[in-house]
């Protein structure tokens, strides 16, 4: 007699763990359906109707492209990747002591969180070519700039608002044990603000590859993915073209995904419920 | 085990109002002298507390009954430093109020069980052992008795999201006991329980209290619970709080189911409730 049931005495820890990894594919599951999904629609749609390559290539063809030209692809996302992790971490970490910072001193805090919301808002395309100007064009550091400068702005309001959503009954808890303040940041304050830290990670994930790309198109390198895709249009090579935006999306996905990964390792109590 | 060390100062006796007469161990280990607390400016000022005056003695354990609004919290709050008081001052074994909360003399329990939730369990009994400075070793050695103490020793690695509210409140009765503060404040910490389980932790805080004779003041809304609990109860009347009496429980100890039955136990439970019921017509 076969039985996939475990039985009842199993260790709580499996128990755990399979439905963390159940609710882990529940979670992707209805989003790769989907993209299957779409894509299928996609192909179908563009055959169907008999779409030119010019407007819509199909995924089928663009699959093909991205593996003929997978070297160069390769060499394209990590031009233009690399400059979208250094700006990422860069300006992550920014965020980060710049808003511990300021939630130290109130009048730091009052002064910097409307300015962080405001500057927030301002759209990248205007500062890369004023970073291009400061740094050398064909210095990482000139694309990486434009990126820091697009992650550091929500991770400053957030983790602003995450270290100072502390509970009152936790306030008074450490007040009550006379704690010093490095302890009520390190017990107290960090922890809380990690959903927030982690909100703004997942913001500034998908805001740095898009500014990493943005800014590709104001000069830098040629390899970089933003150049190849200007190169690729101007020599009709839309299916190219189509070929690096999937690797861009993948590059972008992967780096999404690794900080939904650490998130759940990081802050375990969020799936108790 | 945790109270009575001799650098604390015995305080002069016969302070302004009512030296309550407790048999207990004698001496006060905190007294409040003339405690009175106004919230606002001036003119929209609230007064919470007027002229308090207590003296309770090492290992007593004290309830502050009254009704609500009427400044309890804000009596538990003043006496364990977290607000300072309009007028008065509060000592706790010759020191301040302040001077004690630096020395660590209070464990605090409050309404809510107020636990770390990225905290195990046992973490969060640790949490005041960590500011202490003590030694990992030491620290979950003394965290895991602690969950023993309060019969949770096989939750020390659940998070308190696993655990039930009167679980989650004993986690924090474990933790507020942890590092064996002289003075236990309790902030109406089974409120929230329904009443079979509140007898239930009634009775295993009166075994704990009776373990280690750490002197408490418990705040309350529920009369059977402070009658069945206390040496000593005090009754306060609507804003602006006062001393309205104080009443000695003369149960004997052990207390248990019987003691709920007991003749005497009804007694006062009828006094509490008639001084509380004319406290309301004031
Ligand atoms: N921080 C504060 N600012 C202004 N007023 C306050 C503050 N804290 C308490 N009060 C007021 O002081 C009075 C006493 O409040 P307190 O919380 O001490 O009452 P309580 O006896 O604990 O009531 P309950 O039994 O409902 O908990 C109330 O009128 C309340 O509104
Ligand atoms: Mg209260």
């Amino acid at each position: 007699m076969t039985t996939t049931t475990a039985p009842p005495a199993a260790p709580v820890a499996t128990i755990r763990r399979r439905s963390g990894a159940q609710s882990a594919f529940m979670r992707i599951g209805p989003a790769v359906a989907t993209a299957l999904l779409v894509l299928i629609a996609w192909e179908l749609v563009v055959r169907g109707f008999g779409i030119r390559p010019i407007f819509l290539p199909t995924p089928s063809a663009i699959a093909t492209t991205f593996v003929a030209e997978l070297p160069r692809l390769l060499l394209a996302v990590w031009t233009t990747g690399r400059a979208a992790l250094l700006g990422f971490v860069v300006g992550g970490v920014a965020g980060f002591v710049v808003g511990a910072l300021a939630a130290r001193w109130q009048w730091m805090r009052e002064g910097l969180l409307p300015m962080g919301v405001a500057f927030g808002a301002i759209p990248i395309v205007a500062t890369a070519p004023i970073f291009n100007l400061w740094f050398s064009s064909l210095s990482v550091w000139s694309n990486a700039s434009v990126v820091a400068l697009v992650v550091f702005f929500p991770m400053l309001v957030n983790t602003i608002t995450g270290l100072s959503s502390t509970d009152t009954a936790h306030d008074e808890l450490m007040e009550s044990l006379a704690a010093p303040r490095h302890m009520v940041f390190t017990k107290l304050m960090v922890p809380t603000s990690l959903p927030f830290v982690f909100g703004a990670l997942r913001v500034g994930a998908a805001l740095a590859v898009i500014a990493a790309v943005v800014a590709d198109f104001f000069g830098g390198f040629r390899s970089s993915a933003g150049f190849f895709i200007k190169t690729l249009m101007a020599t009709a090579d839309y299916t190219g073209a189509w070929a690096t935006v999937a690797a861009l999306c993948l590059f972008g996905l992967a780096l999404y995904g690794s900080v939904a990964l650490a998130e759940r390792t990081l802050t375990p109590w969020g799936d108790d419920g | 085990m945790t109270t009575s060390e001799d650098q604390r100062a015995p305080l002069a006796d016969g302070g302004p109002s009512s030296p309550s007469a407790e048999p207990a161990d004698g001496r006060p280990l905190v007294s409040v002298r003339g405690v009175t607390k106004r919230f606002g400016a001036d003119t929209d000022a609230v007064t919470a507390l007027s002229d308090v005056s207590l003296d309770v003695p090492d290992g007593a354990f004290w309830s502050l009954i009254g009704p609500s609004g009427c400044g309890k919290s804000t009596l538990l709050r003043v006496m364990g430093d977290l607000i300072a008081p309009t007028e008065g001052s509060v000592t706790v074994g010759g020191r301040s109020a302040a001077e004690a909360r630096k020395a660590r003399d209070y464990g605090m329990v409050f309404q809510k069980p107020t636990l770390f939730n990225w905290r195990t369990v046992r973490r969060n009994v640790e949490l005041p052992l960590e500011v202490l400075g003590m030694p990992k070793e030491q620290r979950r050695e003394r965290a895991m008795a602690m969950l023993e103490l309060v019969e949770l020793g096989e939750f020390g690695n659940k998070r308190p999201a696993q655990l039930s509210g009167g679980m989650q409140q004993r986690v924090a009765i474990a933790r507020a006991l942890s590092f064996e503060p002289s003075l236990l404040l309790m902030d109406e910490p089974f409120g929230a329980l329904d009443e079979i389980t509140r007898e239930r932790m009634n009775d295993e805080l009166l075994r704990i209290w009776q373990r280690l004779k750490t002197t408490v003041v418990f705040v309350t809304h529920s009369i059977p619970e402070a009658v069945f609990l206390s040496s000593h109860i005090v009754v306060m009347s609507p804003r602006p709080g006062r001393v309205l009496r104080e009443i000695d429980v003369d149960l004997p100890h052990p207390r248990d189911e019987s003691t709920r039955e007991s003749a005497r136990y009804f007694e006062l439970v009828t006094e509490v409730r008639e001084t509380l019921r004319e406290a309301q017509q004031l």
